[in-house]
């Protein structure tokens, strides 16, 4: 057990916290990164030292603070954390940034035990292939990977706005929703569903690409939501962010609804599953939630609530909520 | 009955009063250094936590397919119907305009919804100190809402970070506090460190647990050492 192997109590009465969620034992997970060289400034591509991984563990109990586990300490990944969550395993799945010589940087992900290591039977990539030299590259999964010569479709995402989301459905999928590169631009939006071990996207599976775009989206302004508990033809996968709409370069919010088996838009959900919220929200910062999402509350119905903001121009944004049916 | 009884008693107010526009329930904590934390000091009725529709004549959506269909019921006598601005639930003015101070929100199994975010300051000045992050509670009608003041610690930050209900309809709130400024026109070299903190709260009424740490906060004790390289270094999990 997890906890046992580091010393800890693996007692069931910690409750959950906040963040990414031990499916098991309900403990929160903070996480941060140390730097493994001075940066240059404003010149984040030339940090050949890169970054080294370092998630923190945290719980609390009742009566305060237990102490910290680090994943993945030491471990040099020349990369920037984005995101991570927990399969019901209690395996967390990371998700970096590579640190590359061009403007732009790969996407990474990468698994750990339930021990902290690093689980080296994850993903597809080579062994001594990766970004970080010869001993460091098994059990890596290849979000997107870039060279100087040759972008692929997929993650692609501006080192200044290193973020990106990850969830793991249901199924213990992978899901990833950050800044893509649609082979034409950057700044693209874009959601991708790998299996639960990390194998590549396979229609046969049920887990093919998410061709959900907002073009030219504003950094930071998505988010992905899971209905609870799966029930087949019932579950969804909601995705919600900010495109820039030309001419004009105004914004606006698009959701979107995916049903959770095969990946596929839900056709009714707004058009051909996708919603576009009219001109009340029109600006960066989006957050999903589910609101009665059980159905256990007469009178409500299911809703899907979004919380952005509504540019206050050359102002404070004003925050803005509301919601939809589903 | 007394309003404030039927909603602590959890009853489903009949013809409950539309108070859009007001701010029903709005509380405000004394800021402090360490618990950060203090109990409440005021009180109000707490949102209806039916989260239905309610009142006499329930409301319905006209032409609600259940696929997309705006909820006009939500917030049904506020400015524009079936939307509702920080303006409307909280006397406090917010932004949240970059990937920093990201709004986040989720809900309880009560119909309540719940948006966590920072207080206003000057765009892109990213000087967080001493500036506060603010919860509020929305009722399903969204027609009452209270919030509280989850106080800054006088570092930079306060940043909201990561906003979650539990099964059993806790809220755990996140933040972090930084060691010194970050972002758009901060220093660009150099080490920070980052405090966690995160408050637990009751959903009706709605209010600081304050059986959960010190006076119903926890404070990470182990600071992160973090880079600092522009923007959002240290986020508390996946904003999940």
């Amino acid at each position: 057990m997890f906890l046992d192997s580091k010393g800890l109590t693996t007692d069931t009465s910690f409750v959950l916290v906040v963040g990414a969620q031990d499916s098991i034992l309900k403990r929160p997970y903070f996480w941060s990164r140390d730097k493994l060289g001075a940066a240059p400034s404003g010149d984040y591509s030339a940090w050949a030292t890169g970054f080294r991984l370092n998630l923190i563990s945290s719980s609390y109990d009742e009566t305060g603070l237990i102490p910290v586990i680090d994943f993945g300490a030491g471990v040099a990944l020349d990369s920037i954390l984005v995101g991570m969550n927990f399969q019901s395993s209690g395996r967390l799945v990371a998700v970096s940034l590579v640190n590359t010589p061009a403007a732009y940087s790969d996407f990474l992900g990468y698994r750990f035990k339930t021990d902290g290591t690093r689980d080296t039977g994850f993903g597809t990539i080579a062994a001594n292939s990766g970004p970080s030299g010869a001993n460091n590259d098994d059990g890596f999964l290849w979000v997107a990977k870039k060279t100087t010569e040759t972008r692929t479709v997929g993650f692609e995402m501006q080192l200044e706005t290193h973020y990106a989301k990850t969830i793991v459905d249901s199924e213990d999928r992978i899901l990833l929703v950050g800044t893509a590169f649609n082979g034409t631009n950057d700044g693209n939006f874009r959601v991708l569903a790998f299996q639960a071990n990390g194998g590549s996207a396979s229609a046969t599976t049920g887990n093919a690409s998410i061709a959900a775009w907002c073009n030219q989206g504003q950094k930071a302004s998505f988010d992905i939501i899971e209905t609870p508990g799966f029930v087949a033809g019932q579950d969804r996968i909601f995705v919600g962010c900010s495109e820039l709409v030309q001419p004009g370069f105004t914004y606006q919010i698009g959701i979107w609804s995916f049903d959770s088996g095969d990946l596929i838009a839900t056709p009714a959900f707004g058009v051909a599953g996708k919603l576009v919220l009219d001109a009340q929200h029109d600006h960066s910062s989006v957050s999903l939630t589910l609101l009665n999402p059980l159905g256990t509350l007469p009178g409500l119905g299911k809703k899907v609530v979004y919380f952005g903001s509504q540019s206050g121009n050359g102002s404070d944004d004003v925050p803005l909520l509301s919601r939809y049916s589903y | 009955m007394p309003l404030s009884l039927a909603l602590q008693s959890g009853l489903i107010l009949a013809a409950t009063p539309h108070l859009s526009g007001c701010f029903v329930g709005v509380f405000n904590n004394v800021e402090s250094q360490s618990s950060e934390t203090s109990p409440l000091t005021e009180s109000s009725p707490s949102p209806d936590p039916s989260g239905g529709s309610g009142g006499s004549t329930p409301c319905t959506v006209p032409g609600d397919t259940g696929n997309g269909s705006l909820d006009t019921c939500f917030n049904e006598s506020g400015a524009v119907a079936g939307y509702m601005k920080a303006s409307e639930y909280s006397m406090n003015s917010f932004s949240h305009q970059n990937d920093h101070a990201r709004g986040l929100v989720a809900s309880d199994s009560l119909g309540n919804t719940y948006t966590l975010q920072r207080a206003a300051i000057a765009d892109f000045a990213y000087d967080y100190t001493g500036t506060p992050s603010y919860l509020c509670q929305i009722n399903g009608e969204g027609t009452q809402s209270a919030c509280v003041t989850i106080a800054a610690s006088g570092r930079p930050g306060n940043i909201p970070g990561a906003l979650h209900v539990s099964a059993e309809d806790d809220i755990y709130v996140a933040t972090a506090q930084y060691s010194r400024r970050t972002g758009m026109g901060a220093p660009s070299t150099g080490d920070f460190t980052i405090q966690i903190r995160v408050c637990k709260y009751k959903p009706s009424p709605f209010s600081v647990d304050l059986t959960f740490g010190t006076s119903g906060c926890v404070e990470d004790t182990n600071s992160i050492s973090s880079d600092q390289s522009g923007l959002a270094d240290g986020h508390i999990g996946p904003f999940g």
